[in-house]
This record gives structure tokens, C-alpha cells and sequence, in this order.
């Protein structure tokens, strides 16, 4: 309650009146003649002398009849009602429902309590208000709808595996409401104000509806987890060769035990214990895989549960194929030719065949020299050294229906290549000469992508198909002068990974996806099968979003290579690993021109901020019940009829006419 | 066929069939206060079954119609050979009692609780003088009366006679109640009044100072006179006036307390009940009768009281 309602101020100083008319015991509006005043002022003495708990208690009745009516007023003034005495207001709610919601607090999931907290904002609600349930992973639930509906749509929101991104879920629920100025609006978000899910920059809304967010208690432990799991050799392998796992673990929030600063690693592999390790928190540790015959393969890492369980397991799938048959078309002084040969010998490429292509440089018989249709299936175009053969280079292209075309690129400097997504790295190569990488009409399919793009954004390797060919370019020549990339050592992985793993072979997936996020299936896709055996139909190049970790299995066919069938691993993403709650100050920060309003732990504190547009209550019902009751005690105590009822009873004075014999008295 | 009777009776007739007994705020509404008076104690004779109409001396002095309950030995029974009427001997009495009934005029005499129910304590003093008076006479005891405040009001010395009677009936009537209270003044005043040994009965409301009125009322017993009080209250004096927070003020004095009348009801009670108490002690203590009235008791009930001391007298 505040006080600078000047009435409540009046009405509560009013309490002094009783209490100062019975400090100074005197009623000068009414006299009363009275001839037997000395037995009156004896009894004056006689009550001076001792304590009068009656007149203590008519006392305190007055204080508090005066008190309870100026509360009940005052909850008019002070427009602090209960949750439910709010103007119709147009509410979004919103549920987080991510990996980190799945820790305990206390003994139960804080998804729970999450949920109950929703349900109370539910229950206070109005039959006029409009709800509108937006799970923070996962589409809404319900837009518009009464408070029932709304509770009997929150009942179907669970719990995921994916991550929230907080910011992003109330503006998208601020936007959702309408903005006809005729209702109150408000947005409440029911989360565990996660950090690492609020992130990015501030995001200021054009309505400025009012944010109510639920403050949930802080964790009082770390959150240990498997942040990441990688594959060294990708995610497509060719058989007979040993590869690992590289596994990092996260030990988020709280303090380390020093007891215990190394996770116990555990590697499963087709349901089956394959290895194991201690590695300490924060830290990378690799495990290696045993020889895998060829086929898919499912894998997982974990450690030992703590705090979120989601997240202490992490899942991989791993394909293991044959070593694909290169053929090499260009200079036999190539670069490209010499590390295909080391690779061969390595016997990380097939001895034969000609499942992919590799040509460098304009072939020398013009798109004759590529091979016949039916004859490829993928093909890894580098561009020529000069610059004079590029018109010829673009015919080739032209020539095998792809979509793109290099031009020179006057601008050009040394540039950096950005690290890809494969399990070595590029780091300190640098592009001195590239062409640019133009889409053609046509060109950009949703299949289309940029495997590695310079430092500027310009793509730099790209993945296309066009009449049923697979064709990854490049936008620069694989010679010392262009880059540093045939010097370097990342020369033999990076070839590995073009010819393998960015190959048709490894087209998809290239590595595991976070749940929650949508995922581009591949265009031959029909169907996705998850880690609970739920198959659902989809639609080809349609993305696809799994919010529960495991191992996917999509199936499909094309119209080329017949049946097709892929795994793909969805895991929790590392965001979600880090329980710390945001900074309250943060919080208000990313909500710039918004009243951000938190309220928790617990249902008092967050049924005190729900609907913050209170009008106050219409009057308290227990306060009124309360003055009433306390105004008959007062009665009681003070109406001179009490004394006359009990004289006129059986009170020793009481006499009529015919008792008065027995009652007259003499010595 | 019986035809319908109807009775009709004045107020005072009614009264009379047992005036004694009567509500004191009916009897005292009526006028004709010797009538009243002469009611209630014949009312009150008839109950006792006996008349009190006997001499104490030997000398005739007239005859008057017999009465239900006279002795029949003071018959006249020549008259009654002559004249067929039966009449009752009276005689000039030799008194060796003489009373004074002193009354209390002061001004919290003239209070009433409710003027509904109940009679003014000067009201009830008056009735209850009246009937003790003819009560005392007609038992041959000359009787005087004193009214007094804080000074002596009125006074009327003790004869026997009819005449006297009447003439204090009209003292009576005349008492107004107005000033303070000062009974000693008053006893002490009677007790240099009274040569011989006599009865003194004091009416009041004993709202008065009360180490004075001891000494006084020691005093009188020391010259060997007996003394009765009857101490009478308004029933509203008994229980605190349900006023609830307010200024009370003494009519008397002026003195005024402001108080909260519910929260002082037990201790008022308390208080009242010691102070009757505190007078009964001091009139034993002193060989007095004390008799406490409130102002809705019969005068029959206060007769009695009187009847069985004077009969202890003699």
C-alpha cells in the first residue's frame, strides 16, 4: 500500500479519534442528571485502580472498526485489489517450456511450477478477459480465448528439449494482441529467466505492453552437462578408418565442487556401452569410436544426472559408407590431383569408380571432359587460375544446368574463410583472389547452399543440384597464389570433406541439430520417425522441428536413387545448459519503452503483480464482514441496553411488586 | 335474566380496597393526601387482623363508629341499647412516646428514573410520612414532623390530636425539594427538641455526608430516643442510567463526571451495595433499625417494618 493517497492517509490517521476520546473519557454532548453521583464516583476509583479489560477491548473494537472500514476504502483508492479485480484486459501468456525448465526445485520439475503459476494468472482472470498461450518452444496454443479454454490448452504445452529464446517469445506475444486501445493489455512471462535465454539486443516495442515476468527461485546448485559432441570425422564416414568423438562438458552455474571437478564420461553406441572417460568440467576430451562396420549408427554421451536432466545426455548419429570413387579431370600439376592421391593412398577414398567427380580448372573437352549424365553423380567444379578462361568455365556450367555463374571480383583483397562446420578448421587460411558466386535465374533452390563464405559474407563454396546432379563450386582456384589453402595443412581435410562429407554421400546431414529449431529436411523427405517411434508424414525441403533429444530417422525417396533413408541426431542446445537467472536490471534493459515487472518466487508474490491494472477492489468483503462484526462488539460493550437487560433479568437489583417483601431490606 | 352490572368506582376507591399494596407511583398521582394516607394504613390494619384502636389511658374523650377489628371491650353498649349503633369508646390517651418523622427535601428528593413507573423519592417520603404519622397517632403517640435540607425546612411539634394531623398533612403537601443535604444538623436539632425519650424516624436517600449523620444519629441514641431509618432509593439509582459515554451531573451539587456508564456498571453496583451495606452496619452498630425502600415498594411493606419496631417499643 502507498501512501500517497491523501483520503487513505485521512481515513487511517482516523484511528486517533477513539483513541483520543478515550485518553481524554469525556462526552459533552450528553448530560445526564444523576443525584447518586458519589456511588458513580466511587466506582470511577475503584475502575481507575484497576485494569479494565473491557474498556481496553472497546478500545481496541473502536481502532479496529475505524481500521478495517479505512483498508476497505482504501482498496478503492489504492487501486490494489485482488488478481482478479482488473479492467478486461487482453493477456499473453507466456510458457517456458525449455530444457532448462526440466530442473528440480525441490522435488519436483520447475516446469511444474511453471505451470501452476500459469494456471493461477488463469484462474484470476476474468470471464471478459482474452488469453492468448504461447509456449516458448513450440507454436501457440491458444490466441484469444477465455481463461478456460486457455487453462484446457495449457494442459496439452510439455516440457521440450529445445531452448527458448525469451526475447524473441514476448515480442512475438506483445504482437499478437490486438491494439485497439479499448482493453488492457498485458504480457506475462512465466520462465525461469534464464540468461543465456535472453539474449541479443534490446528489443523495444511499439505498443509498450506492460511485461509481468515470473521470478523464479534461484538454483542452488550447478547444472552439470554434455555441451557438445562432435564427430572428427563428420557425420558420414567412410568405413575402415578409425575415427572419435570430440566431448566437451559444461558445468553451468553454481559453484565447482572440488571433490568432484571431472565428469564421468559415458560413450553408448548402438545401445551399447563403447567407451567412457573423466574429463574435467569445461573442458574437451575425445573418445574413440570403434571400427563401424557400414550403415547408420546411434550414439550417445552423457554423465550423471544433475539439475536438468535433458541436457546430460547428447546424442549423435554417424553414417559409415563405402570410401567413394574419385575421378580426377585437370593438370596433373594439380594441387587437387596430388591431395586426391593422398587420399587414396590413405584409403580414405574408394580405389575406383566414379561416384564423384573433381574437376579443375575448364576441362579441356569442354562439358564432354565432365562425363555423361548417367555417369555422374556429384561434382566438385574448382574455378580456372586465369581469369581469361572464367566465359568457358561458365559455359561448362551453363552446359551442366547449374544455376550460378563466377564473375571477378575487381574488389577483391585477402580475406579470411570462416570456419566450417566440420570437425577441422580453417583457421588462418586467407582468400587473396576469389570470383564471385552468382545465382542465375533459377539458381538459390532451397536445396542450394553456402558450405564456407569468406570473411565478408560472399559465398565461397557452394552446394547445388540441378537435373539431378549434385555441384559443389568453388569461388577460387586451389593454387598457392589464390589462397593459402593448398599450403596449408587443413588441405587434406578440407578435400576429405568436400569429396565425402559435402559430397552427395554426406549431403545430409552434415551435423546434429538443436532441438526446438527448425531443420531443412532434404527435398527427397516423406516421413520422420523420432526417438518415441512416432512417425509423422512430411513434405519434402519442408523444415522440420523436433523438440524431444534423440535420433531422428527420415525417410523418403528420389527420383533418381530410388529409396532414400538418413538420420539426424537433435540434441539440447548449449544454451540451455547455464541455469543462472538474468540480472533484474539486464531484464529491464532489454525491454526498453515496456514496464517490466517481476514477481516471485512463489504464488503470493506473482498473484500480487498478475494483471497489474487493478481498479481496485470493489469493497473488500472481509474487511466489511470484519467492521461489522467489530461494530457489534462495540455495541455490545457500549449500548446502555446491555446493563438494563441484565437489571431487568435476574441482576441482584431487580425487584417488581411482588417480590419486593422478600427483597426490602433491615437489620 | 341477569341484567349486566357494571362497577364503577373512582381511582381512589380502588385504591382503597388495599391502598397498602398499591404501586406508590398510582398513589401517588391521587390527591387528597389524608384520604391516601388513612388508606394505606387501614389497608395495612386489615392485614395485620387486628385494630389498633385501643387507648392507653383511661379518660374518655369520644366515641366513634365501630370498625371490623375493635375491640369489643371499648363497645359503648348503652349507645348501642339506645341508638342500635355500635360505637367504640375513645379516650384522651396519656402518651409517654413522642416521634418526630423527619424528611429529607433536599433536591435529589425531587429525582425520578422514570416518571412512568415510578414516584419522586420526595413523593414516596411524603406518602410514607403521612401514613406513619396517622399510624403513630392512632396509637395514642404524639407525633411531630421536621423537613429539612441543610437547615431545618419545617417544623411542627409532636401532638396527638386529629387537628394536628391534618395540619401536618398540610406541611407535607407543602414541602418543595430544593438545596443540599445536611441530616445532622436536622437529627441533632430534634434531639434537643426531644426532652423525653422518643422515636425518631429519618426518611431520606442518605445522599449526605455520612460522618456527620453517625455522630447524629449517635448522638440520639445516647439520649435514649430510638431511631428508625428508612432509606429509600429510585430502583434507576440502583443500576448506572444506561447512558453510555457521558457528562453525569448531581442535581444537588452541580458536581458533574464524565464517564462511560457501560464500562462502570459492575463497579457501581459494587459501590451501591457497600454504601447500603456500610448504613445497615452503622444503624446496628448503633442499635437503629434501618430499612431500605425503593420508591416501587408499597407503603404497606414499609409499615410493616415500622409496626413490628413500635410494637418492640411499647
Amino acid at each position: 500500500m502507498s501512501f500517497l493517497y491523501a483520503w487513505a492517509v485521512g481515513l487511517t490517521l482516523s484511528v486517533a479519534i477513539p483513541l483520543i476520546l478515550h485518553l481524554r473519557r469525556r462526552n459533552t454532548d450528553r448530560r445526564v442528571a444523576f443525584p447518586a453521583l458519589r456511588y458513580l464516583s466511587r466506582a470511577e476509583d475503584a475502575r481507575s485502580r484497576s485494569f479494565v479489560a473491557s474498556d481496553v477491548l472497546l478500545l481496541a473494537t473502536r481502532i479496529g472498526l475505524l481500521l478495517a472500514l479505512a483498508f476497505a476504502a482504501a482498496g478503492l483508492l489504492l487501486g490494489r485489489g485482488g488478481a482478479g479485480d482488473h479492467d478486461p484486459t487482453d493477456l499473453a501468456l507466456v510458457i517456458d517450456n525449455s530444457a532448462s525448465t526440466g530442473r528440480l526445485v525441490g522435488d519436483r520439475p520447475l516446469f511444474e511450477e511453471l505451470l501452476d503459476r500459469a494456471r493461477q494468472s488463469l484462474a484470476a482472470a476474468r470471464p471478459e478477459d482474452r488469453v492468448w498461450v504461447f509456449p516458448t518452444v513450440g507454436p501457440p496454443v491458444a490466441a484469444g480465448v477465455s481463461a478456460v479454454r486457455a487453462s484446457e490448452a495449457l494442459a496439452r504445452v510439455t516440457l521440450s528439449d529445445g531452448g527458448a529464446d525469451l526475447v524473441a517469445a514476448v515480442v512475438e506475444a506483445s504482437s499478437a494482441l490486438p491494439a485497439d486501445g479499448a482493453r488492457t493489455r498485458e504480457v506475462q512471462l512465466v520462465s525461469d529467466l534464464q540468461r543465456t535465454a535472453l539474449r541479443g539486443p534490446p528489443r523495444g516495442d511499439v505498443d509498450g505492453t506492460p511485461l509481468i515476468a515470473y521470478l523464479p527461485q534461484p538454483h542452488d546448485e550447478p547444472n552439470a552437462a554434455v555441451s557438445a559432441v562432435q564427430l572428427t570425422g563428420g557425420t558420414t564416414v567412410p568405413s575402415g578408418v578409425g575415427h572419435g568423438v570430440l566431448v566437451s562438458t559444461a558445468l553451468g552455474g553454481g559453484p565447482v565442487d572440488d571433490d568432484a571437478n571431472e565428469a564421468s564420461v559415458r560413450l553408448q553406441l548402438d545401445g551399447r556401452i563403447a567407451g567412457a572417460a573423466r574429463i574435467p568440467w569445461g573442458a574437451t576430451g575425445t573418445l574413440g569410436l570403434p571400427e563401424l562396420p557400414a550403415g547408420t549408427h546411434e550414439g550417445r554421451v552423457e554423465v550423471d544426472p544433475s539439475g536438468a536432466r535433458a541436457d546430460d545426455i547428447r546424442f549423435f548419429s554417424i553414417q559409415v559408407v563405402a570410401p567413394p570413387g574419385v575421378r580426377f579431370v585437370g593438370p596433373d600439376t594439380s594441387f587437387a590431383r596430388i591431395g586426391v592421391e593422398t587420399l587414396r593412398q590413405a584409403g580414405r577414398l574408394g580405389a575406383s569408380g566414379e561416384t564423384v567427380t573433381l574437376v579443375d580448372g575448364v576441362p579441356s573437352r569442354g562439358i564432354a571432359g565432365v562425363g555423361s549424365a548417367e555417369s555422374r553423380s556429384t561434382l566438385v567444379l574448382i574455378p580456372p587460375t586465369d581469369p581469361v578462361d572464367l566465359p568457358a568455365y561458365n559455359q561448362v556450367l551453363a552446359g551442366l544446368d547449374i544455376g550460378w555463374s563466377l564473375r571477378p571480383d575487381p574488389e577483391r583483397g585477402t580475406l579470411a574463410l570462416e570456419e566450417p562446420s566440420t570437425s577441422f578448421s580453417l583457421s588462418g587460411v586467407t582468400v587473396r583472389e576469389r570470383y564471385l558466386l552468382v545465382p542465375g535465374a533459377g539458381a538459390a533452390a532451397a536445396s542450394d547452399s553456402a558450405l564456407l563464405r569468406t570473411e565478408d559474407g560472399e559465398p565461397w563454396l557452394v552446394r547445388t543440384s540441378a537435373g539431378g546432379t549434385v555441384a559443389l563450386l568453388l569461388g577460387s582456384p586451389l593454387v598457392p597464389g589464390a589462397s593459402d589453402l593448398p599450403t596449408h595443412p587443413a588441405i587434406i581435410p578440407f578435400l576429405e570433406a568436400l569429396l565425402v562429407q559435402w559430397s552427395h554421400l554426406a549431403g545430409w546431414p552434415a551435423s546434429d541439430f538443436d532441438a526446438g529449431v527448425p531443420i531443412p529436411l532434404p527435398s527427397w523427405a516423406s516421413a520422420v520417425t523420432g526417438p518415441d517411434d512416432r512417425r509423422v508424414t512430411v513434405e519434402g525441403g519442408a523444415p522440420f522441428t523436433g523438440d524431444r533429444a534423440g535420433v531422428y530417422r527420415v525417410e523418403g525417396s528420389d527420383p533418381r536413387a530410388g529409396p532414400r533413408a538418413a538420420h539426424f541426431a537433435v540434441n539440447v542446445p548449449a544454451d540451455e545448459i547455464d541455469p543462472t537467472l538474468i540480472g533484474l536490471d539486464r531484464l529491464a534493459e532489454l525491454f526498453p519503452g515496456r514496464d517490466v515487472v517481476t514477481g516471485g518466487p512463489g504464488a503470493g508474490a506473482w498473484g500480487d503483480r498478475v494483471f497489474g491494472q487493478r481498479r481496485g477492489r470493489d469493497m473488500a468483503p472481509w474487511l466489511l464482514g470484519l467492521a461489522l462484526a467489530l461494530a457489534a462488539v462495540e455495541l455490545f460493550l457500549a449500548t446502555p441496553g446491555r446493563a438494563k437487560k441484565r437489571a431487568n433479568g435476574s441482576g441482584r437489583w431487580g425487584r417488581t411488586a411482588g417480590d419486593a417483601e422478600a427483597s426490602t431490606g433491615t437489620t | 335474566m341477569n341484567e349486566p352490572t357494571a362497577s364503577f368506582q373512582t381511582p381512589l376507591e380502588a385504591a382503597r380496597q388495599r391502598l397498602d399494596l398499591a404501586s406508590p407511583r398510582e398513589i401517588a398521582g391521587l390527591e387528597h393526601l389524608e384520604l391516601v394516607a388513612r388508606g394505606v394504613v387501614e389497608g395495612f390494619l386489615i392485614g395485620l387482623h387486628r385494630s389498633p384502636y385501643r387507648g392507653f389511658s383511661a379518660e374518655f374523650a369520644e366515641n366513634r363508629p365501630y370498625n371490623r377489628g375493635d375491640d369489643l371491650r371499648y363497645a359503648d353498649w348503652k349507645v348501642y341499647a339506645r341508638s342500635d349503633r355500635l360505637y367504640i369508646k375513645q379516650f384522651e390517651e396519656e402518651t409517654n412516646l413522642r416521634a418526630y418523622v423527619l424528611v429529607d427535601v433536599s433536591g435529589s428528593m425531587d429525582w425520578v428514573s422514570d416518571r412512568e413507573r415510578f414516584p419522586t423519592k420526595l413523593e414516596y417520603a411524603r406518602l410514607l410520612a403521612a401514613s406513619l404519622s396517622l399510624l403513630l397517632m392512632q396509637q395514642g403517640d404524639a407525633t411531630g414532623l421536621v423537613a429539612f435540607d441543610t437547615s431545618i425546612r419545617a417544623h411542627l411539634a409532636p401532638r396527638t390530636t386529629r387537628l394536628h394531623w391534618r395540619r401536618l398533612l398540610g406541611k407535607l403537601g407543602e414541602l418543595e425539594a430544593s438545596g443540599q443535604t445536611e441530616a445532622g444538623t436536622a437529627l441533632k436539632d430534634v434531639a434537643q427538641r426531644l426532652q423525653r425519650r422518643g422515636l425518631v424516624i429519618l426518611i431520606s436517600d442518605l445522599l449526605v455526608d455520612p460522618e456527620t449523620t453517625r455522630t447524629s444519629l449517635r448522638f440520639l441514641r445516647h439520649r435514649g430516643h430510638e431511631v428508625l431509618i428508612f432509606h429509600v432509593m429510585d430502583p434507576g439509582e440502583l443500576e448506572l442510567p444506561a447512558a453510555g459515554e457521558a457528562v453525569f451531573f448531581d442535581p444537588e451539587t452541580g458536581d458533574e463526571l464524565g464517564t462511560n456508564s457501560a464500562a462502570l456498571r459492575k463497579q457501581y453496583r459494587e459501590a451501591v451495595e457497600t454504601a447500603i451495606a456500610g448504613w445497615k452496619r452503622e444503624a446496628l452498630r448503633n442499635g437503629a433499625e434501618y430499612a431500605f425502600l425503593t420508591t416501587d415498594t408499597p407503603l404497606g411493606l414499609a409499615l410493616r417494618r415500622f409496626f413490628r419496631k413500635r410494637a418492640r417499643l411499647g
